[in-house]
């Protein structure tokens, strides 16, 4: 299957380590850019990605719907069965795409033209990133190891925070967090689909 | 919508206390979003497709149907309508920045998007229930958005099919005990 997307991102990179813990063969396709379009592929018209070819030119997003399918593909899905547990995990992933989201925002605000930044606002996702670190910190001896569904979230994206709110160290707010990402760093999902520039 | 047609009481409150570092806070999540569903006291669920799955999950009809391939398009159609809708907030805070800090590039971008997936989704009405499913939750509530909010984009023009179809849900008491909230946001 072809998962369009590019590398740093910390959504893709969810599906990345999924595909590699169920041994589905997804292949990582770069997207081309058509302008205002955005990332256009088959019947995505909102140009976002990633982006899932789950069927012939029929692309399923975003990122939450296309792990959970890739996850439904598996004979021993991650995604607890129990209701309660079911809603937890979607619960711990959407805190860790919360985050990924706030760093997104972050890095599309400094991206601007310098004249148009706005600080309001580069304030504003700075704190929503330092928040959750925070929340993270306190409720990590919960999260559990190595990969389930909630996990996969949050270890992307606090990569993808440290790679592009570097300037927020995260580590040192939050001594929990970071020994039990460190838990994550050796195993053989998270080097292989670690491709952040060093 | 989806409390209302499981019968499932919920009491809203309606968020005024922005803080502009912090979002919308109040203990409620660390990110400071809204929609967020107090689910175990003091413990709030987010973002909106997983409250609307949780909520879903507590009828003893859901809406999401059970056989796996189905489910994933109600998903997709679901996905589709919160990108719409995401496009049009977007545009919204875009504009709500001072004046001399609009990007036009940015804003060029949000309202292709929002002008692409209407016309691709007119493209696609055939397949789409008149009733309330999942996915078309998802959807009437994303068009109410950009009829409403942002975006002088007169979608009914360009997708009289789905004017139609959206023209379908108007009357439904779901639709009508819901549709008030736009006067407060």
């Amino acid at each position: 299957m072809k998962l369009i997307c590019h590398p740093i991102s910390p959504y893709a990179r969810k599906a990345m380590i999924l595909a590699h813990l169920h041994g589905i063969d997804v292949d990582m396709v770069l997207p081309e850019k058509n302008g205002a379009h955005g990332y256009r592929a088959g019947d995505n018209p909102l140009g976002k990605i990633p982006a899932l070819e789950w069927k012939p030119q029929q692309y399923l997003f975003d990122s939450p719907v296309i792990c959970e399918y890739l996850d439904s593909l598996s004979d021993t899905p991650i995604l607890p069965t129990d209701p309660h547990q079911h809603m937890l995990s979607k619960w711990q992933h959407a805190l860790g795409d919360g985050l990924a989201d706030a760093v997104y925002n972050y890095r599309y605000e400094i991206v601007r033209p310098k004249e148009l930044h706005w600080d309001e606002m580069i304030l504003r996702h700075e704190s929503a990133i330092k928040d959750v670190i925070a929340s993270l910190d306190k409720i990590c001896d919960w999260f559990g190891g190595p990969w389930n569904y909630g996990n996969l979230a949050v270890v992307t994206a606090l990569d993808y925070a440290s790679y592009r709110a570097a300037h927020i160290d995260w580590r040192a707010m939050s001594p929990k967090l970071a020994a039990w990402h460190a838990n994550f760093i050796g195993d053989a999902a998270y080097i292989a689909t670690y491709d952040y520039p060093a | 919508m989806f409390a209302q047609i499981h019968k499932i009481a919920l009491d809203y409150e309606v968020v005024d206390r922005l803080d502009p570092k912090h979002g919308y806070t109040d203990g409620h999540n660390p990110l400071g979003k809204i929609p967020a569903l107090e689910w175990h006291a003091g413990q709030f669920l987010f973002d909106s497709p997983v409250i609307c799955e949780h909520l879903d999950a507590l009828s003893k009809t859901p809406l999401l149907p059970k056989d796996k391939q189905a489910a994933f398009e109600q998903k997709w159609w679901h996905a589709l309508a919160d990108g719409l809708a995401e496009a049009n907030m977007n545009l919204m805070f875009e504009r709500l920045r001072p004046e001399n800090h609009h990007w036009p590039e940015i804003i060029e971008r949000y309202e292709t998007a929002i002008a692409d997936t209407i016309r691709f989704i007119e493209g696609r009405v055939d397949d789409l229930s008149p009733d309330w499913t999942y996915g078309n939750i998802g959807l009437v509530a994303a068009l109410d958005f950009i009829t409403h909010r942002a975006c002088e984009y007169e979608w009914r023009r360009y997708a009289p099919k789905l004017a139609n179809w959206h023209f379908g849900f108007v009357d439904t008491p779901v639709y009508q005990d819901n549709f008030g909230y736009w006067e407060e946001l």
